[in-house]
């Protein structure tokens, strides 16, 4: 992989005379691509420059779980940086030729910053960090929601990126051909009967909320998806992948259901007008209510279902044989609690 | 419960991933075996766990029966070893008989039957909730507490430990 890269650079870079990739190195983590660390040194004209970068790369289709295109992302990162001051990894490059790397990949400038989210609360050592943070996080996310989606999708790209039949054109056919995929995607994703999945799907479309303006939405807005620095400043919204056009209410119901899942404290975190919510409703003007904010972490929840659950369910039919996808059977069912709590089930004590 | 993926078809992923991913990259003669001997032992764990709780309810009875025969074979016999003998045919073979456990493929078919069942009631309830129908709300809220049920105890025996390796 090292030499691959060597010579990708040494393409793209016609100019350099020389370029030598060091400290090259897996990322462990990450169920959704592969993702390596290296730094390049590239020489032009006797001077050499570092550049620390990552590499991403889509796994093999079968074990995919989101299949978002890696061109698609370096777009949208290209365009976020150039129309909005929310701090993003800057996107070298993106390889679309499978023979490159063996799958579609990008390559990503890598920001420093730290990623150890657990550090900011329960007494962890950056604790008097996480005001300034989340703050941030919040102001980022409306300035992100409040971009003209002309400027950050100008070709339409996001409109359905998993290529699934999402019609962006207004927010009523966004809902509704959104439940259509949520609905018949139960059966792509049927690893086993579950009937909680199928109530979950309905009962969202039964409960269609009021509209609000279509905006590109980070898609994987959650608290292991930032990068920040040892004075509290954000330095990067990391792992665009399921940036999409949608309702601004599925970034902040997303991040409130992590939140809770990940024992983290973003929403809570921030003072200045009652709250996360209430700064984002200043900013935005949106008045997103809690109620609101519950039918998203429902919806967001389901977003994230339809494709976790259909890779579960080629795993299931061995059309691979990867043990990642056994494992993330615990976690989703931390997500159909989730589903059962958000819906109000009775759960007998004890059981969570 | 769970249906599929089943539990030997987790315990194979495992060996599978043992086989494909770790043993390659071990160099360590010892640690080689070891993960040989886990993957046979891993594999007499799927052998005997689909077969396990029908095969003790069957031989728990064959055993009863055995006592009681081997003391009438005795018949009269005087003696303390003699004495001994009937007296566990009275009370180990006089044991009531267990119930005959169904094979693990007649109750996986047959809970998985019932469980699409409930999936195929969902879009029905749905139509009548939205069709203003109340007796269908209280059907959804009775399927919802025995679903409740079922979530609980799906978490509580398929979740192991909080946090997921490799996310930070």
């Amino acid at each position: 992989m090292r030499e691959q890269l060597q010579e990708f650079l040494a393409r793209q870079w016609p100019d350099a005379d020389e370029i030598v990739v060091e400290e090259f190195a897996v990322i462990a983590g990450g169920y959704s691509r592969e993702t390596f660390r290296f730094d390049a040194h590239v020489t032009r004209g006797g001077a050499r420059t570092i550049l620390p970068m990552i590499l991403r790369k889509d796994p093999p289709p079968a074990v995919g779980i989101l299949h978002t295109s890696r061109e698609t992302e370096h777009n949208l990162l290209q365009n976020v940086r150039k129309h909005t001051t929310i701090p993003v990894s800057e996107s070298h490059f993106a390889e679309m030729d499978p023979g490159t790397f063996g799958q579609p990949a990008m390559l990503v400038e890598r920001v420093r910053g730290s990623g150890e989210v657990s550090a900011l609360f329960n007494g962890g050592r950056n604790e008097h960090l996480a005001e300034r943070v989340a703050t941030e996080l919040c102001e980022y996310l409306a300035q992100l929601h409040m971009a003209d989606p002309k400027l950050l999708n100008p070709r339409g790209e996001i409109d359905d990126p998993r290529g699934v039949g999402i019609d962006a054109s207004s927010w009523d056919r966004y809902m509704d051909s959104t439940f259509e995929y949520y609905i018949d995607g139960y059966s792509k994703s049927d690893f086993d009967a579950l009937p909680l999945v199928m109530d979950a799907y309905l009962t969202i479309r039964r409960l269609k909320p009021r509209p609000l303006p279509l905006r590109v939405v980070h898609g994987d807005f959650n608290p292991a998806n930032f990068l920040y620095d040892e004075e509290g400043h954000v330095t990067a919204l990391i792992d665009w992948e399921n940036s999409r056009m949608g309702d601004p209410r599925e970034d902040l119901g997303w991040m409130m259901q992590m939140d809770v899942l990940s024992n983290t404290n973003i929403f809570g975190s921030v003072k200045v007008d009652g709250g996360f919510l209430g700064h984002y409703n200043k900013i935005t003007g949106f008045g997103v209510t809690e109620d609101e904010l519950n039918y998203f972490r429902l919806f967001g929840t389901a977003n994230i279902a339809v494709p976790v659950l259909s890779a579960l369910k080629r795993r299931v039919e061995k059309e691979h044989e990867e043990l990642l996808h056994l494992y993330i059977i615990q976690p989703s069912m931390v997500s159909l609690m989730a589903f059962a709590q958000l819906m109000g089930y009775p759960i007998p004590t004890g059981g969570a | 419960m769970l249906t599929k993926p089943t539990s030997s078809d987790m315990i194979e992923g495992v060996m599978t991933a043992l086989a494909k991913d770790v043993l390659p990259e071990l160099t360590s003669e010892r640690a080689q075996v070891v993960v040989i001997m886990a993957q046979g032992v891993l594999q007499a764990v799927r052998q005997r766990i689909e077969v396990e709780q029908q095969a003790m309810a069957a031989e728990h009875n064959d055993m009863t029966a055995l006592f009681r025969e081997m003391a009438a074979a005795l018949g009269e016999t005087p003696g303390a070893e003699a004495d001994r003998m009937r007296a566990r045919a009275r009370e180990l073979g006089g044991q009531d008989d267990m119930p005959q456990v169904p094979s693990f493929a007649t109750i996986n078919g047959s809970y998985r039957e019932l469980s699409q069942g409930l999936v195929d009631s969902m879009p029905d309830l749905d139509a009548l909730i939205r069709a203003g129908n109340p007796g269908a709300e209280k059907a959804l809220a009775k399927a919802r507490e025995y679903m409740g049920k079922r979530v609980a105890g799906d978490f509580a025996t398929n979740v192991a430990g909080v946090g997921m390796a490799g996310r930070g």
